[in-house]
């Protein structure tokens, strides 16, 4: 699995989307920090949304591209007697390391430059090119038609970085009256986005003008341990899309 | 055992639609075999079936070691960022096995002009040159060639059709599918015509020209063909 592994990242950092990635994640990110260089907090917060819209999109699109493209490939490695966890967990490992490292090179460049400290945002980021990476061959690997396949990333995009926020306040919204924390509290789970968001306001202290269910979420994510449960949480996240993708990837014909 | 492939029974079907029904066969070591029939009748299917790409959805033996098995896809789709010989190296890497035909192949197919360029900068025909680099640089005792001559121009093909002569010589059993019957004719020891995922006659060339006494196997296949139709 190595070896395709470290195949599969040099044939993806010489790709043209992972250089134009690197750079665009450098020029907007070192716009942001020029512009808020008096005002870390907020520079902090626009970063955190740069990381949250950026991530997640480029690499369901570049991971399920990269799946289909490499299909007819993965022809003559089967015939090699390569097995198909090797292959699948080989492509998988490989573009997560290829994706990890333009993001930590267009975004740590820039804050090397400006001096910020955004360990929390690279774990983040890091954390996130991993799940929607999973996400991306778990629906690559059981959608066979490949528009159907890029239609519902799109659309699992939208959901995770809209529509979900949009679903938590109309439940706040209806059921105001009833002691919703705890249900919220589980509801953050099921968002990788929005958990990723949390945690990263929550160590910035920014929780607290998210009045009693800040509060909340301050008592169980704040702190190295609040870190622990969500970086576990996040990882839950990439593990299970990418076992369940492998599942179908055994028994999928090319 | 004088086999090199056996199947007993082998179905693929996608959702109603059935690919291949009921396909038997018994392929001898050290022979060259050809699968012919029109586009869409399971030729490819039946070829990616043997190598476990397509997973057959029913198949009561199918007895191939894929350890010594070299392949050849209709059109190779390599990895466009990567070098020749990086690909090559891969190759050997994950074969295990030493690619004691490499340098040979390399240059009897003139590849060592582009052995260092890109996938993405190659033509069509110089990666059809690497396909057969690929599914030959091993010592393998059975190949498996999905129309191995595809793309290539009469100089290639011819040294391909060198390679295939050479390597059954030497003990190997070659199956390949085409839609050439000069070179059908040319190379094969037995014919299979697949019409709609079955097998509708399999025998020798001459066997089948025989059989109504035609010119060309051209001419016999086309009036089996017809029947069929």
């Amino acid at each position: 699995m190595k070896t395709l592994a470290w195949f599969e990242f040099k044939e993806t950092i010489r790709h043209r989307w992972w250089l134009f990635y690197s750079i665009s994640l450098f020029l907007l990110s070192s716009l942001i920090l020029y512009i808020g260089s008096s005002e870390s907090m907020r520079a902090n917060a626009s970063l955190l949304n740069l990381v949250l819209l950026l991530v997640p999109l480029f690499s369901l699109i570049f991971g399920n591209m990269c799946f289909c493209e490499s299909l007819p490939f993965q022809e003559i490695l089967i015939a090699l007697s390569v097995s198909r966890f090797q292959i699948y967990f080989g492509k998988l490992v490989g573009l997560f390391l290829a994706l990890s490292s333009a993001f930590v090179i267009g975004i740590g460049f820039s804050a090397w430059i400006f001096w910020s400290d955004i360990f929390l945002l690279l774990l983040i980021g890091i954390l996130l090119t991993a799940i929607f990476l999973s996400i991306a061959f778990f629906l690559s690997a059981t959608i066979d038609r490949k528009e159907l396949a890029l239609g519902t990333l799109l659309i699992i995009w939208l959901f995770f970085f809209l529509i979900y926020d949009i679903l938590i306040m109309q439940i706040a919204l209806i059921f105001g009256d009833y002691p919703l924390e705890i249900p919220m509290f589980i509801m953050i789970f099921l968002n990788p986005i929005d958990l990723a968001r949390i945690l990263f306001t929550i160590q910035l202290d920014l929780s607290a003008m998210m009045g009693y269910s800040g509060a909340l979420f301050q008592k169980y994510l704040g702190g190295f341990f609040g870190i622990s449960i969500g970086v576990i949480a996040l990882s839950i996240w990439v593990i299970l899309p990418s076992f369940f993708g492998y599942i179908f990837f055994q028994e999928k014909d090319f | 055992m004088n086999s090199a492939l056996s199947i007993v029974n082998l179905e693929k079907k996608y959702g109603k639609q059935e690919i291949l029904r009921g396909i038997d066969l018994e392929i001898l070591k050290s022979s060259i075999y050809a699968l012919l029939g029109p586009n869409g009748s399971g030729k490819t299917t039946l070829l990616k079936s043997i190598l476990g790409i397509v997973k057959p959805s029913f198949v009561d033996v199918l007895a191939v070691d894929l350890s010594t098995v070299g392949y050849m896809p209709q059109q190779p789709n390599f990895p466009q960022n990567m070098r020749v010989f990086e690909l090559l190296d891969l190759i050997i890497i994950l074969r295990k096995k030493p690619a004691i035909y490499l340098d040979y192949l390399l240059t009897k197919l003139d590849v060592g002009n582009f052995y260092k360029k890109f996938i993405r900068e190659l033509s069509g025909g110089m990666k059809q040159k690497v396909n057969i680099v690929q599914a030959f640089m091993f010592e393998q005792s059975l190949f498996l060639l999905d129309e191995p001559t595809l793309g290539l121009d009469p100089h290639q093909t011819y040294v391909l059709k060198g390679l295939i002569k050479e390597r059954r010589y030497s003990g190997a059993t070659v199956v390949f599918s085409s839609h050439i019957m000069s070179e059908v004719e040319e190379l094969s020891d037995v014919v299979a015509l697949i019409v709609e995922g079955e097998i509708y006659l399999k025998n020798s060339p001459d066997t089948i020209k025989a059989m109504g006494n035609f010119k060309t196997l051209e001419e016999a296949l086309h009036n089996f063909w017809d029947e069929k139709i």
